[in-house]
Formats: C-alpha cells, sequence, structure tokens
C-alpha cells in the first residue's frame, strides 16, 4: 500500500491513519500515526488515554532527547494500521497531538520511505 | 423487614450490639442496612462482570472476592441531601497501590525461582499470573479478569530502558 507524506508538516513527513483501541472493549479511536524510526516504543497522545478511559498496566524506563531518565506509566493497546496490520502492544503516552510509530512497530512491517517523491509504501505486514 | 429489604434490622441491631453499643436508634439501623445493601449490589455487579468476562455463567467465590477488593476501595460520603457512595480512589490510584504491593512483594517473590526472570500480574494486592511476556501476561489478565486497573512488574536484574528522543518526554512529568 502506498501513502503520500504529509505536506502540512514542515519538512513533509510520513504519516498515516492509525485505529487505537482499549484492550477487552469495542471503544475505539482513528488519529494520524508518525512514522519515527529513532523511537524504541509507539507513543500516544495523553489525549486518548482519556479518551478511551485507558488503565496504565505496568511502567519503563524512558530516555528522551536530553539523555535524562524517566520513569513512565505503560499502557496495553490495539493498533490497527488500516488493511494493513493488527496488533496489541505497550504504549506510553505524552502530551502531543499524533502517535508516534515507534521500531516495536515499525520492525514488524516492510516499509519504503521514498522521500524525493515524498510517498511510502507498506510492501509486507 | 420491608418489601425491597433483603437484610433484617434485627440481625444488624445484633452485629451492632455485639461490638458494644447499649444504645442504638432504629434509624442507625436502617441506614446501615441500606449502605450494606449498597455495597452487596456493587460487589455481585462486578462480581457478575468478572465471570462475564471469565466465559463463566456461575459467580464463583473468588470473582466475590476480587470484585469486593475494588468495592472496598471505595467510601462512604455524604452529600447535602442523601447519602452517596463516592469513589474513594481513581483507576491511576488503584494503579499506584497494585503497584505499592508489587515492590513490597519484590525482595520475596525474586528469592522464588519460579519468578526469577518473569512477569508478574498484581491485582487486588496478590499475583495473579505469571508469564515470560509482558503482553501475552496483560492480555491473559484482562481477559479473566475483565479491563481491571493492575501492575505488571519485572522480576530481574535488568531494566529495560527505551529511548525515545522527543521534546515531549521531558516536558510531561
Amino acid at each position: 500500500m502506498r501513502f503520500r507524506y504529509d505536506v502540512s508538516y514542515f519538512p513533509p513527513a510520513p504519516l498515516i491513519d492509525v485505529i487505537v483501541s482499549r484492550p477487552e472493549s469495542d471503544k475505539k479511536i482513528k488519529v494520524k500515526g508518525k512514522i519515527d524510526t529513532g523511537a524504541d516504543i509507539t507513543v500516544i497522545p495523553k489525549s486518548l488515554v482519556r479518551k478511551l478511559g485507558l488503565h496504565p498496566m505496568s511502567t519503563i524506563s524512558v530516555r528522551g532527547y536530553n539523555g535524562k531518565l524517566v520513569e513512565r506509566k505503560t499502557y496495553l493497546i490495539g493498533l490497527e494500521i488500516k488493511g494493513v496490520c493488527c496488533m496489541m502492544i505497550e504504549v506510553i503516552d505524552v502530551k502531543r497531538k499524533d502517535v508516534l510509530l515507534g521500531r516495536d512497530v515499525l520492525n514488524k512491517l516492510k516499509l519504503l520511505l521514498d522521500g524525493k517523491k515524498l510517498e511510502f509504501e507498506i510492501l509486507d505486514p | 423487614m420491608s418489601k425491597d429489604s433483603k437484610i433484617s434490622l434485627a440481625s444488624l441491631d445484633r452485629i451492632i450490639r455485639e461490638m458494644g453499643v447499649k444504645r442504638v436508634s432504629s434509624s442507625a439501623v436502617e441506614v446501615l442496612r441500606e449502605i450494606l445493601e449498597d455495597i452487596a449490589a456493587e460487589i455481585a455487579r462486578r462480581a457478575r462482570e468478572i465471570a462475564d468476562h471469565a466465559g463463566r455463567k456461575t459467580v464463583i467465590a473468588d470473582d466475590i472476592k476480587l470484585a469486593y477488593l475494588y468495592a472496598f476501595d471505595r467510601r462512604i460520603s455524604r452529600s447535602s441531601d442523601s447519602l452517596s457512595v463516592a469513589r474513594a480512589s481513581a483507576p491511576s490510584n488503584r494503579f499506584e497501590k497494585e503497584k505499592r504491593a508489587f515492590e513490597e512483594m519484590k525482595d520475596k517473590l525474586l528469592r522464588d525461582p519460579n519468578f526469577q526472570g518473569k512477569y508478574v500480574a498484581v491485582v487486588g494486592g496478590k499475583v495473579v499470573d505469571v508469564g515470560e511476556d509482558k503482553i501475552e501476561l496483560a492480555k491473559r489478565v484482562y481477559k479473566k479478569y475483565g479491563y481491571i486497573p493492575m501492575f505488571i512488574g519485572f522480576l530481574g536484574k535488568r531494566k529495560r530502558v527505551v529511548e525515545v528522543p522527543s521534546p515531549e518526554i521531558e516536558c510531561v512529568g
């Protein structure tokens, strides 16, 4: 499946629609997911935790861009990339508007980024 | 006993007196009955949910015990016009409680070879399941007990550190 980069970002960024759901329920929300190969773990917006009524299930040590270690709560979510894949993953939350798709998700996909054409392709779920 | 009441006033009166109370008004006994029936109904409702999630039609003793642990995590508060049962703690507080319970048990569990190098799920202050895969463990617990607050902790020496080079990680506490 082929997707266009989102040109509302500068520089344009590879974003894809994802559906985030709460375990053991029908509650789900569609949001934009930004491909972030630098992130070890997927990050969801804090607002999603509230809207889906997610409970924290564990904690994890996270090293941010300044090298500082912080302990963050983690949540189990269902993540669906429409027409590509569906999986249960452990995520952390921060104040941001879109999902950061980390390598915990990306390493399950075959992804081809064509920055010159501002498009990307998911070749194999 | 009034038409809708399930607990007799006489038995509650006896319980109060067994606590060394010499005089008790009839309205006090009636209020106690109202509160206890409310709590019993809440425990029963939660127990039914737990049994449903486990795919059982029969509510078993463990369902009642687990439901009680959560229902008891409530307090009675008096509003201006009526008695109401209010949540004493939000799910995030219950998560902190489970986390504290894990920290208290951790040293003891680490000495048990059955737990070393594994994840344990704590619900109601007790270890309810154990496994090597954190996500599979979480899925099992939610499947068995429903979507309830829990804490999953690791019993090992290594500490997993993930890198997320995003400025928001530092901005949010």
